[in-house]
């Protein structure tokens, strides 16, 4: 087995992976070291964010760079299958069976990671569907539960076997605000023994869970630092007025009915406080 | 890793959609027992019900969850074979109560078995979204083809699961193993 030497500490590394697809470069060049906690992959749709992710979870191999999972090269065969008994991956939009039940779902998954104990493995199913608040549902029909209670199911699969690598394409799509509340605290268990790297558009998702943040635009990270610096990046660039600003990067209309701007604010503009969002907007835009 | 997959065998052969393999297998039953009935040959449906088996065993390999089960330590390609064994013994036992039940000489389960490992290549062959789709139409595509192209070179070629089953047998297999790590 092929084991890769890295910054200790470090559980996922990547040196220059580049991914194309015909002519388009999905991940160009990419360079990243990772280690225990929580982080975010933002990115406008095309980003290239789960092509990242796709490598990460050994789906895809890179056309070239090189990759360092929990210590391993899953390049070859018999560590990407080590990696993977150590990884948990949840797809964006994944399609499960519907006939089954949950708990039968997350039993499979179980049994394909090489769980053979069926007693301990029930057991385990059961508990993380008790995690995703599926306790009560874990014996009706998958296709009897709501769109959000399905990602439930599919999230349960991917933590299913307590991985040291949780790898999430937007975890949070249909879930509503108690769900996602409910998402924050199993990440946060996962990400206190191991690695959660999750992609996301919602920067509020960002802000309250990861201690890292990834900005990818065109394939590649434009920015890398952690939630409050990405806010900071916005200090001083955020203004509210009444009226349209011509210096304004972006400007958008709030609730209250004033508009609030990212860029060069005109002498004597009312600053605001920025916050993540500001912070991906300025940055997003700059890389371009 | 054997254990795995004896674990594996229950839950796997659930998810496998086989109600149109049960549909396909119930108008074979009835067009052989009504061929015999009226005392005419079933060779025509023996054919027709390679081309058919074989068009349901290889769509036995799409699976809903690939995406979920993308990252999971059992390979896709064991993961393959499972389903392949599941569906195919099933497959093969139609097939032999179909010949069991005609009055001909039959030619044995080559066309099927044929016609089968070829659909599977296409499978492992083609591109990833739409491989199984492309792969399950592969034995009727050849079936009509055969049918429909005039006698010549091309219909030969064509029909070569039917006048050399074993060759293209051997030939398929070689190429689902060439392609394995797809």
């Amino acid at each position: 087995m092929t084991t890769t030497h890295t910054v200790p500490g470090t559980l996922l590394a990547t040196t220059g992976i580049t991914k194309r697809y015909g002519s388009l470069t999905a991940v160009d060049d990419v360079d990243l070291a990772v280690g225990r906690g929580i982080v975010g992959v933002l990115g406008p749709n095309g980003a290239g964010k789960t092509t990242l992710l796709r490598i990460l979870a050994t789906v895809l191999a890179p056309d070239r760079g090189s990759l360092s999972l929990l210590g391993l090269d899953p390049a070859s065969p018999a560590a990407r299958t080590e990696v993977r008994r150590r990884l948990g991956y949840l797809p964006q939009s994944p399609r499960l069976y519907t006939g089954f039940t949950p708990l039968e779902m997350v039993d499979y998954v179980a049994i394909l990671k090489e769980h053979t104990d069926t007693a301990r493995r029930r057991r385990e199913a059961a508990s993380v569907l008790e995690a995703v608040g599926l306790g009560d549902r874990m014996h009706k029909r998958i296709r009897t539960l709501s769109g959000g209670m399905q990602q439930r199911v599919a999230l349960a699969a991917a933590l299913v076997g307590t991985p040291d690598l949780l790898v999430l394409d937007e975890p949070a799509t249909g879930l509503d605000p108690e769900q996602r509340i409910a998402l924050r605290s199993v990440l946060a268990e996962t990400a206190a023994r191991g690695c959660v790297v999750l992609s996301t558009h919602n920067t509020a998702e960002v802000a309250a869970l990861c201690q890292q943040v990834l900005v990818m635009d065109r394939g590649r990270i434009c920015w890398s630092g952690t939630p409050a610096e990405l806010a900071g990046e916005a200090e001083g660039r955020v203004w509210e007025s009444d009226a349209e600003e011509p210096t304004a990067l972006r400007s958008w209309l709030t609730g209250p009915g004033t508009r609030r701007h990212v860029g060069t604010p005109p002498a004597g503009a009312a600053l605001a406080v920025p916050t993540v969002d500001d912070g991906y907007l300025l940055v997003t835009r700059l890389a371009r | 890793m054997s254990g795995v997959l004896v674990q594996a065998a229950l839950p796997t052969a659930r998810a496998v959609r086989w109600r149109p393999g049960l549909a396909l297998t119930g108008v074979l039953l009835v067009a052989v027992v009504l061929g015999r009935a009226a005392d005419r040959s079933v060779d025509a449906v023996l054919v027709v019900a390679a081309a058919g088996l074989a068009a349901t065993v290889v769509a036995g390999l799409q699976d809903p969850a690939a995406d979920l089960l993308a990252a999971v330590p059992v390979s896709v390609m064991r993961r393959r074979v499972l389903r392949l064994a599941l569906v195919g013994a099933p497959a093969l036992a139609t097939w032999w109560l179909l010949d069991s039940l005609s009055t001909t000489t039959s030619s044995g389960p080559g066309p099927l078995l044929a016609l089968t490992a070829t659909g599977v290549a296409v499978a492992v062959w083609a591109p990833t979204r739409r491989a199984v789709l492309v792969g399950a139409s592969t034995p009727v595509v050849l079936f009509a083809l055969h049918r429909v192209l005039p006698t010549g070179t091309a219909s030969d070629v064509v029909g070569r699961w039917l006048t050399d089953p074993w060759w293209v047998l051997a030939i398929a297999t070689l190429l689902c193993v060439a392609g394995r790590r797809r």
